[in-house]
C-alpha cells in the first residue's frame, strides 16, 4: 500500500474512531445478521407454504416484530420479546431469535434462530420453564465475521450439535472457513458458509436447503 | 503456536484501532493472524512404510506474509463497514417478501435502535470515504476487480 494511501486511512480510522456509530459494539453487527438469517428461514417458510404471524411478548398478534440484544427466557417479560407464530401441515410452531434452550445434559444454552413446537412454548411460559431440546425442531447458530472464522468456533459448534439430537441444524455465516467445514461436515453436521445479502447464491441455496430440511422436519 | 503481526502498516492501523472502541475489530484480525494459514506439506515416508508412495501429506500452519496480513486487515474493516447496511435492508426486503401484499412487518428492538439502525450523517460521511479508500487498496494490490 502506497504511503499517501495509508496516510489517507490512518486519518479516517481516526475519524471513525471517534464516532463508531454502530460498530461501537460486536454485538450489534452479530444481532443484525441473526435477524437476517431469521428472515431468510421466514422466506424459507413462505416457501413451502407456512402461515406466520409476528407476536408480541403476550402472544398477541402485532405487526412490529421486536428483537433483543441478547439471550433471553421464553418466560421472562423484560427478556422475552416477540417470536413468529408458525402454522404449517396443520402443525403450530414458533420461531424465535436469541432464545435459550436446554440441551441434553439441561444446561441452557443460546440459539441464534430457533423454532420449538407451539404446545411446548405455551407450556414453557406458563409454567416459567426454558424449552428443552426434545421441543426444539430448527437450530441456526450465526457468525458474522469480517475475516475467516476463527477454529475454536466449529469447535463450539461441535459441543452445540451434541447437546441437541434434532434434524435441523447448521451453522451460518457471512465468511468461512474450509477448516470448521471439514470439522464439522466429518462429524456429519452442516454449515452455510458465504451468506450475505451480495451474495445471492448462498443466501439461495441456505433458502432452498432450510425450505426442504422443514419440510420434512414439520411436515410429520 | 501463534504468529505475531509483523506487517509495519498493519501493526500501525491495529493500533489505531486499539485506541477506540473499535478494539474488538483489532482483536479479530490479530486472532486470525495469529493462527496463521493452513498448509498441506509433502515429505519422504518412513524407511519400511507400506504407503505405495514414497511421500506422505499432513496439515502444517506457517505465518502469513506481510501483504497477506494487510490483505487480511483491509477486508475485515470493509467487511464490517459495508456488510450492515446491505444486511439491514435486506431484512426490510425479506419481511415485505413475506408479510404478503397489504401487510406490513416492522422491526424494533429492545435496546438503542437509533444508535444501530440509524447511523448519524457525520459516521456515514467517514464510513463512506474509508470504504472507498479501502476499496482502492483492494483494487491496487489485485485483490479485487474495479466495479
Amino acid at each position: 500500500m502506497n504511503e499517501l494511501l495509508l496516510s489517507e486511512i490512518t486519518t479516517e480510522l481516526n475519524n471513525l474512531g471517534a464516532d463508531p456509530g454502530n460498530l461501537a459494539e460486536a454485538s450489534l453487527p452479530e444481532k443484525l445478521y441473526e435477524i437476517y438469517i431469521l428472515t431468510c428461514v421466514m422466506r424459507a417458510l413462505s416457501k413451502i407454504g407456512a402461515i406466520m404471524e409476528v407476536r408480541d411478548m403476550n402472544d398477541n398478534p402485532t405487526d412490529q416484530f421486536v428483537v433483543r440484544l441478547g439471550p433471553g427466557l421464553i418466560y421472562s417479560p423484560a427478556t422475552s420479546p416477540g417470536f413468529i407464530f408458525v402454522e404449517y401441515g396443520g402443525q403450530e410452531y414458533e420461531l424465535h431469535n436469541g432464545m435459550r434452550v436446554a440441551g441434553r445434559s439441561k444446561v441452557l444454552h443460546e440459539h441464534d434462530v430457533s423454532i420449538i413446537k407451539r404446545e411446548d412454548a405455551q407450556r414453557c411460559r406458563a409454567n416459567r420453564v426454558s424449552p428443552s431440546q426434545n421441543h426444539c425442531k430448527l437450530l441456526i447458530e450465526c457468525k458474522f465475521y469480517g475475516s475467516e472464522l476463527p477454529l475454536h468456533l466449529g469447535r463450539e459448534y461441535l459441543g452445540l450439535m451434541s447437546e441437541f439430537s434434532l434434524r435441523v441444524k447448521t451453522m451460518v455465516s457471512n465468511t468461512a472457513s474450509a477448516e470448521i467445514q471439514k470439522l464439522v461436515t466429518s462429524h456429519r453436521g452442516t454449515v452455510n458458509f458465504g451468506v450475505k445479502p451480495t451474495e445471492s447464491r448462498s443466501v439461495e441455496m441456505l433458502e432452498a436447503w432450510l425450505a426442504k430440511e422443514l419440510e420434512m422436519a414439520l411436515g410429520r | 503456536m501463534r504468529f505475531p503481526v509483523t506487517d509495519p502498516q498493519t501493526i500501525k492501523l491495529l493500533q489505531i484501532l486499539q485506541a477506540t472502541e473499535l478494539v474488538w475489530i483489532a482483536e479479530e484480525i490479530e486472532e486470525s493472524i495469529s493462527f496463521g494459514k493452513i498448509v498441506d506439506r509433502r515429505y519422504p515416508s518412513r524407511e519400511g512404510s507400506k504407503s505405495l508412495t514414497n511421500e506422505r501429506e499432513d496439515r502444517g500452519a506457517e505465518p502469513y506474509a506481510d501483504d497477506e496480513q494487510r490483505k487480511i486487515l483491509i477486508t475485515t474493516l470493509h467487511s464490517y463497514l459495508r456488510q450492515p447496511r446491505a444486511i439491514r435492508k435486506q431484512i426490510d426486503d425479506n419481511l415485505k417478501s413475506v408479510a404478503g401484499e397489504g401487510r406490513a412487518i416492522r422491526l424494533s428492538f429492545t435496546f438503542d435502535e437509533r444508535q444501530f439502525v440509524f447511523a448519524p450523517p457525520a459516521f456515514k460521511k467517514v464510513r463512506d470515504r474509508l470504504l472507498s479508500l479501502l476499496e482502492r487498496v483492494q483494487v491496487e494490490e489485485g485483490w479485487r476487480s474495479e466495479s
